[in-house]
């Protein structure tokens, strides 16, 4: 299969950087885990391929297990791979300066404030003090929290905690953002309110996002495109689902029949992969 | 009516409240201090009562009335200046060399895997074998004086700080260095940023500890070769048979500790003041 689905969309078309394209591009990415020193290795991911173009929003849904956290941790540059992942035309061989993430886990560093943890990745590049907190400042005001600014983050609920996660993320404007499963640890009702938060702020940002999750609304909701991978180990992509919804989006998309529709046919695939292999029974 | 009738009953029941809940919420608010100093005090009380009705013998027991007029008189001796002078000085070098050596040290091992592995037999074997058994070498080596002392103190409290600083800086958050990671954060800037800050409540528990083995240490130094110090006046009061000295000494060295103790948490407060209540 040739890259055809690699679609650009948002006018960025045909920019490259270096030696490659702008975005994200995986290409018969292979991530294994298991003890360096034990022969039981797991293959998670087997052999997938897929681009994220710039400005462009992928979300990637699976069975739980199947890998889809490894791979975007593989993209991060915080796991090893095989295979070719490239983002902003450059190879991941680490940590990427063009890529920032927000992991389920909030990761917030408890000793600082909510404007100490924002100022984080900015300071650690080198910028002083002054224009840290003032983007830290500004990015705290696009996440809403411009009151909690000096608040540690055991005094914040999950939701509020996120959005600092997510603000330090955008913080150092990052070409592409990562998200693994941000608003798994929340409640029902704040989850809600994050994805609608999350979808505003990638209108206002426009970020080349790959996101994994394992709600099916979410992943319509935000998506451009939503990558199925197929049961682990040793997943593959089962089939990619171009959401044809209008943008901008707010939560009123769900009423459409399209959303009902497209949510659906994600359900039906998880499903169809649920029962391919049975769980074993005990006997 | 409805609001007459609210009106009416909110100021008195706001009376009633403040009128029964300030003074036993005083005490709720104070029970652990309240009960802990009770507990000594009844120590002390039937202590009194046992000596006082030659349950057991005060001649070997001492009693707190026997304590108390002893400790008046120590303290106020030229004697008591001197000891207190020279176990603080002891004290305050080991001390100071324990933390001077062991955060460092602490550091290097919980950060680099290599370095911790090179080290940890030797740690193992020192932190396991009786430091004080190696006063009679200290002597040789660092003579009968100040010196000798302080290497004993450091060494005693030298191993806590080292280990729980190593521990907290071993077992920081994955999720946190990654995030490190994911900024492009070099190794040190890691340990600068996340390593050292997430492991202060460590360093403090192993400081901790390290004032206790210090304690120990000051006393057990000066049991050989000493001529003045607040445990060299509790073996000599001891040898002697002046129980009242010897507790007069006890409560010196113990209350010291808790002091130091009670500061330590303090700075911890304030450093830690992030942590969850």
């Amino acid at each position: 299969m040739s890259r055809t689905w690699a679609r650009r969309r948002r006018g960025t078309d045909g920019q490259t950087a270096g030696n490659g394209e702008l975005g994200i591009r995986i290409e018969n990415v292979s991530v294994e885990y298991g003890s360096r020193n034990s022969a039981a290795v797991v293959r998670a991911v087997d052999s997938v391929s897929f681009d994220v173009a710039p400005g462009e929003f992928v979300a990637l849904v699976g069975p739980s297990g199947c890998g889809k956290s490894s791979l975007l941790m593989s993209v991060a540059g915080l796991t090893p791979y095989v295979g070719l992942i490239t983002a902003q035309g450059r190879k991941i061989k680490g940590p990427d300066r063009s890529v920032s993430q927000v992991f389920q886990a909030a990761g917030l560093f408890p000793w600082r404030t909510v404007s100490g943890n924002v100022q984080y990745g900015l300071r650690i590049r080198g910028d002083d003090r002054a224009t840290a907190k003032a983007r830290a400042e500004e990015m705290i005001e696009m996440v809403g929290l411009s009151e909690h600014m000096n608040k540690y983050p055991h005094e914040l609920s999950g939701g509020m905690q996120q959005r600092v996660n997510l603000a330090r993320a955008l913080a150092v404007d990052p070409e592409i953002l990562l998200l693994d499963e941000p608003f798994a640890a929340l409640d029902a009702q704040t989850r809600e309110d994050m994805q609608v938060e999350l979808l505003r702020i990638w209108q206002e940002t426009k970020k080349t996002t790959l996101m994994v999750t394992h709600q099916i609304d979410e992943a319509v909701l935000l998506a451009d495109r939503v990558v199925v991978l197929s049961r682990g180990p040793a997943s593959r992509i089962q089939d990619t689902i171009e959401i044809d919804l209008p943008r901008p989006r707010n939560e009123d998309v769900k009423d459409d029949p399209r959303f009902i529709e497209y949510s659906h046919r994600i359900d039906d695939l998880l499903r169809r992969q649920r029962m391919s292999r049975p769980e074993r029974r005990t006997a | 009516m409805m609001a007459t009738l609210t009106d009416a009953k909110a100021p008195s029941g706001a009376e009633v409240s403040r009128r029964t809940t300030t003074l036993p919420s005083w005490f709720a608010s104070k029970e652990r201090l309240l009960l802990g100093v009770l507990g000594i005090v009844l120590l002390m009380a039937a202590w009194q009562v046992c000596a006082s009705l030659k349950w057991i013998d005060p001649f070997f027991t001492s009693s707190p009335k026997d304590v108390v007029s002893e400790a008046k008189t120590y303290l106020t001796s030229p004697q008591a200046r001197t000891d207190l002078r020279t176990s603080g000085k002891e004290f305050v070098m080991g001390f100071a060399g324990a933390l001077v050596i062991g955060i460092p040290t602490g550091i290097v091992l919980g950060w680099f895997r290599r370095i911790d592995a090179l080290i940890d037999p030797l740690l193992t074997f020192f932190y396991a074998s009786p430091r004080i058994a190696l006063m009679p070498l200290m002597i040789v080596w660092f003579g009968i004086g100040l010196q000798s002392k302080a290497v004993i103190v450091g060494l005693m409290a030298v191993f806590p700080v080292i280990i729980n600083m190593a521990a907290g800086v071993r077992t920081v958050d994955r999720h946190l260095i990654n995030v490190g990671k994911g900024f492009q954060a070099s190794s040190l800037q890691m340990l600068a940023t996340i390593a050292l800050p997430a492991s202060l409540p460590s360093l403090a528990a192993g400081i901790r500890l390290g004032i206790g083995q210090a304690l120990i240490g000051v006393f057990v130094a000066e049991l050989t070769g000493a001529t003045a110090g607040v445990g060299f006046t509790m073996n000599q009061a001891a040898s002697n048979f002046q129980i009242s000295l010897v507790f007069v000494t006890l409560f010196i060295i113990a209350g010291f500790g808790v002091v130091l103790t009670l500061i330590l948490r303090r700075i911890e407060k304030v450093l830690t003041k992030w942590q969850i209540q």
